[in-house]
């Protein structure tokens, strides 16, 4: 934490060098929030470059107070919700999106790799389901942990905002689901049926 | 308890932030309730889906992309600065030539009164130009065809903000380094 306090202050002097810590330090948290927003690997690898730019142009305006993880993360959701209002409109169909880099190849794999993949495809679901408003709370409680707190401080709004916009996810997450199940369900009542006659 | 206090309970104790007598309420709603089980049931595996979920790291490393979009902004910003500066220095220089020796020129073959009276003719038509302005402003604000110059000229203001906000800051977007 120290060495980062380093970097920030030498960065926030203009070293080019100490950026670049920053930048190796935190390149997959920014990754991973904006792959989990946008749905998209070259998008969330735009959105991360873009959001270090925009880190740099703003070093001035952090406040060492305030952790640098949270100031971060905290530009890429930004960026992402503008990214995602920008995308309404014209819609993504989950088909539409491009093979993930990180899944596993089509090779035959063990019933757990299966099973991992098979739950990596339902939280993509579920997730790409959420207004970006919801997603972003989601994204930030579960995979960063942050408190309501931190998440309102991070997102410009109030704890209550951010208190009911999770429950609302909640709900709605808890509803794809059962529909999800439901569906499937009656997929395999419907598959059973011609081998019983 | 009612079935939406319910749902914001359910909310909060996936967060840890029931207290033990709240828990104990909300459980025998739960029991009493199937509607508000099966909610519980499902955001409950929802939760545990999410807990499971795998953080993803980019396929490559950014710093030296970052660094060369870096590199590409700061000299767009550079040419920018210095084509208007070039651009600026060229027309006062331009400016400058023409009407300090025209002015030169003229001082040089008038008398000391004459000189006062070209001063004075200076002033007069400053006084003027000051007066057509305060008219123009007032045709501006007063008649139908001030509005329409202020709706042209807010529109190339516009036109310009948006054109420095592309060639600052948009301009290099889109072109994958």
């Amino acid at each position: 934490m120290v060495e980062e306090e380093r970097w920030v202050s030498l960065a926030q002097k203009g070293d080019k060098e100490a950026f670049c810590q920053l930048i190796r330090a935190y390149q997959a948290p920014v990754y991973n929030l904006a792959y989990r927003m946008l749905g998209d690997p070259d998008e969330a690898e735009d959105a991360t470059q873009e959001t270090f730019l925009r880190a740099f142009s703003r070093l001035h305006t952090y406040d060492p107070g305030y952790k640098f993880s949270s100031w971060i993360l905290s530009i890429a959701s930004h960026y992402c919700l503008d990214q995602l209002r920008k995308r309404k409109g014209r819609f993504v169909s989950l088909e539409g999106i491009k093979s993930w880099r990180w899944m596993p190849d089509r090779r035959p794999q063990p019933e757990e790799r299966f099973l991992q993949h098979e739950e990596q495809v339902a939280v993509r679901r579920i997730l790409s389901k959420l207004p970006p408003q919801y997603r972003v709370v989601v994204i930030l409680r579960y995979w960063y942990g942050y408190s309501y707190e931190e998440m309102a401080r991070m997102l410009e709004t109030s704890q209550s905002a951010i208190k009911s916009r999770l429950h609302r996810a909640r709900k709605m997450m808890a509803k794809l689901l059962q529909v999800s199940e439901e569906t499937q369900v009656s997929k395999e009542s419907r598959d059973a049926l011609p081998a019983s006659l | 308890m009612r079935c939406q206090q319910a749902s914001e309970w359910m909310s909060l104790q996936l967060d840890g932030l029931l207290t033990q007598a709240q828990w104990e309420e909300l459980e025998e709603h739960l029991q009493s309730c199937p509607h508000c089980a099966k909610e519980w049931g499902m955001m409950l595996a929802a939760d545990q889906l999410l807990q499971g979920a795998e953080r993803v790291s980019p396929p490559r490393d950014l710093v030296p992309l970052v660094m060369a979009r870096m590199e590409a902004r700061a000299r767009r910003q550079r040419l920018l600065f210095w084509g208007l500066g070039f651009a600026l220095g060229a027309l006062l220089f331009v400016w400058g030539v023409v009407f300090w020796d025209g002015a030169w020129r003229v001082w040089s073959v008038l008398s000391a009164w004459d000189a006062f009276r070209v001063l004075d003719c200076l002033f007069r038509t400053g006084v003027l130009v000051v007066q057509v302005f305060v008219l123009w402003l007032r045709v501006l604000f007063e008649s139908g065809g001030g509005l329409v110059l202020i709706s042209w000229s807010c529109l190339a203001a516009f036109l310009m903000i948006l054109w420095l906000y592309i060639v600052l800051f948009r301009g290099y977007r889109g072109r994958r380094v």
